[in-house]
């Protein structure tokens, strides 16, 4: 019963880490993508397009089995901030 | 491949929790997409009224007569084509002073022919939660179409271990937590490539606005046309001259899009800066003999000068996604055929949404008097199956109010029928007792709609007349009543035989053969594929794709029908060409 309050917001934490950290993974992937200076024109943007989606689920699906909710978090905001980044660089 | 216990426990507790909170949304829109794909059909059903006489002018000359009232010539044009499912002219268009103007036409005498029913629509609508008031209703479809596609994975993750059990274990003889938890993998295991492909393809239409909107500034440059083209293909109204040319007539225009792209046929178009040296025509349409084929021929309206032909081939690679996404979800492939096969599938999913519900309910029975499981429970027959007895009454709506009153009948029957069950089961739940019964309801009230289409015509029509009236939908609609009386005898039959025997051990086999139950739905797939294909050569890509369609609906059906009755699974194998034939039968009325 002490525990079962704790379990549960850490738990929360987890899951909103893998649905929004995933969310924004996904997102700056798929900016990244359509940067992407790629020979045929607009083929970055449809691969964006295309993979975000599936892109989000398999992330959400990898922050739900990690081991530690922060690590889900770190992990995203790592992500997500290198693919800004290189979406940057790209454009 | 085997997950570690805590792996396992937690893409369980979400694929659970993805189900509960988003599986009656989910089941509304599935319900509701299965009548989204005859949304033509259903149009040319919902008003009698209107003549299906071929046209006695062109739809050149229907638009110039019905613009004639106009105060000034338009300098643009929305123009609906009438078709074989489309009895009616639909017109839009916006004067020099920006005053915009609308009219409905009767396509066989060219009467104005205000709309009467929108039983359609609202249908239509429903699939992806959309109002004009409520736009932002799609997007969030969209994401329920990502939390489908989640729930999917988790569920296959978790299944992995033991996947080709899933695929043909249905125990009817155990307790209902054993059965609605195999009939929720057997579903949900067959018919996973079908669900896999509307979440995501779902997701994508539903999502592809938005991302669109965020995209624009990033990508385009805030330039909103440009990522509109490089998304959907669509090309931008050209600036206006400023010189003044006349645009040629409209049919000329329809009869040179025609000429330029063999088998065209458009069934929209938008004429912009009429009147203008810069007018453009545009005509949306599919081409035949190409694999999701639908697109815009573009042409100068001055002269008739091919500008673009994105009919043929997709503008931008952006287009070839959005067209692979709408040409596999609104099923662009195999005819009205692949299109019962998927509402079929689409039905399957709803019972695997609604199994989902009922395995959650049955695992907490000692918890069910919580409010959160009360609740489930309610909400699951209420809203779940309320929404069969809605729809029901909007069908029957359609068929008895007079045309003047047919809106607001329909309207108040749809959403007044299934907001009355759910507040019935909201009050009092009764579980698979009030299944039973509702199904029962539902079953009836569906199955009698053709009696109702014959009665509103007997007063006006001869027997032949009457027979000739009762077309594909009624036809249709009496079947899907059939099944779901079928379905009431099943689960009640299935609940006794429950009650009667009492819960067994959880992991004992099922007696039958994967065998019994999966050849005779492969057997009926072959014959399906095999006839379609050889009766109406098409290309690979919609052979494949028919093929999958066939044999994931025959699976969906065969699997619980032989664990039921083995015997019933064979006959009705036997019975394949039958239904092969019918189903041609169909496909060659519709063409």
């Amino acid at each position: 019963m002490t525990t079962a309050g704790p379990t549960r917001a850490v738990a929360a934490v987890r899951v909103l880490g893998a649905a929004l950290g995933g969310l924004a993974v996904a997102g700056a992937a798929s900016l990244c993508l359509a940067r992407l200076p790629l020979p045929a024109p607009g083929l970055g943007f449809a691969l964006g397009v295309a993979l975000f989606v599936p892109l989000w689920v398999a992330l959400a699906c990898l922050g739900l089995v990690a081991r530690r909710a922060r690590h889900v978090w770190l992990a995203c905001a790592g992500a997500a901030t290198i693919f800004a980044w290189l979406a940057w660089l790209f454009g | 491949m085997k997950l570690s216990r805590l792996s396992f426990t937690r893409l369980w507790a979400a694929h659970a929790w993805l189900g509960v909170t988003c599986g009656l949304v989910l089941h509304v829109m599935f319900f509701a997409g299965g009548f989204a794909l005859f949304h033509d059909e259903l149009s040319a059903w919902q008003e009698p009224e209107l003549s299906r006489a071929p046209p006695e002018q062109s739809v050149g000359r229907l638009v110039a007569r019905a613009l004639e009232a106009s105060a000034a010539p338009p300098v643009a044009l929305e123009v609906t084509m009438p078709g074989p499912n489309r009895p009616f002219v639909e017109l839009a268009w916006t004067e020099t002073s920006g005053a915009r103007g609308e009219a409905r036409l009767e396509a066989a005498s060219g009467r104005a022919a205000p709309e009467t029913s929108h039983l359609a629509r609202v249908l239509f609508w429903l699939h992806f939660l959309y109002h004009p008031r409520v736009p932002w209703g799609m997007n969030v479809a969209g994401l329920f179409g990502a939390a489908l596609l989640l729930a999917l994975v988790t569920g296959l993750l978790i299944h992995l271990k033991d996947l080709v059990r899933q695929l043909y274990q249905l125990r009817a003889d155990r307790s209902p937590r054993v059965l609605w938890s195999d009939l929720h993998k057997v579903l949900g295991v067959m018919g996973l490539p079908f669900q896999i492909a509307y979440a995501l393809t779902g997701a994508v239409i539903g999502l592809a606005p938005v991302m669109l909107s965020l995209a624009t500034g990033p990508i385009f440059h805030g330039d909103r046309a440009a990522a509109a083209r490089a998304l959907w293909g669509e090309s931008a109204a050209p600036v206006p001259a400023g010189r003044r040319a006349p645009a040629l007539p409209l049919d000329d225009l329809l009869s040179r899009a025609r000429a330029v792209v063999p088998g065209f046929e458009p069934d929209f178009a938008r004429l912009d800066n009429l009147g203008d040296a810069a007018a453009r025509a545009a005509f949306w349409g599919r081409r035949p003999g190409r694999l999701f084929a639908r697109g815009d021929v573009v042409l100068r309206a001055t002269d008739g000068a091919l500008i673009a032909d994105g009919a043929s081939t997709p503008p931008t690679p952006g287009a070839a996604v959005t067209r692979w996404a709408t040409g596999l979800h609104y099923v662009w492939f195999g005819g009205v055929a692949a299109r019962i096969l998927c509402a079929l599938l689409a039905a399957a999913a709803c019972l695997t949404i609604l199994s989902g519900n009922w395995i959650w309910l049955a695992r907490r029975e000692s918890t069910a008097a919580r409010a959160g499981n009360r609740l489930l429970l309610r909400l699951t027959i209420g809203i779940g199956g309320g929404l069969l007895l809605g729809t029901a009454g909007l069908f029957w709506a359609n068929r008895l109010a007079p045309p003047a009153a047919r809106l607001d009948a329909e309207t108040w029957a749809f959403f007044g029928t299934w907001a009355a069950t759910a507040t019935l089961f909201a009050a009092r739940a009764e579980s698979r007792g009030g299944w039973v019964g509702l199904l029962r309801l539902a079953g009836a009230a569906f199955t009698a709609v053709p009696l109702l289409t014959a009665a509103r015509f007997a007063a006006t029509a001869s027997w032949a007349g009457v027979a000739a009236a009762l077309g594909g939908v009624d036809t249709a609609l009496a079947g899907l009543g059939l099944l779901l009386l079928l379905a009431s005898e099943m689960v009640q039959r299935a609940a006794a035989r429950a009650t009667a025997r009492g819960s067994g051990p959880l992991d004992r086999p099922a007696r039958r053969p994967v065998a019994a139950r999966v050849l005779p739905a492969l057997l009926l797939a072959a014959v399906l594929a095999a006839v379609r294909v050889g009766q109406f050569p098409t290309e690979v890509g919609e052979a494949v794709l028919f093929a999958l369609a066939a044999f994931t609906t025959a699976v969906s059906i065969f699997v619980p029908l032989a664990a039921l009755r083995p015997r019933w699974a064979w006959h009705a194998a036997l019975a394949a060409p039958v239904v092969a034939l019918a189903l041609l039968a169909v496909e060659a009325r519709a063409r």
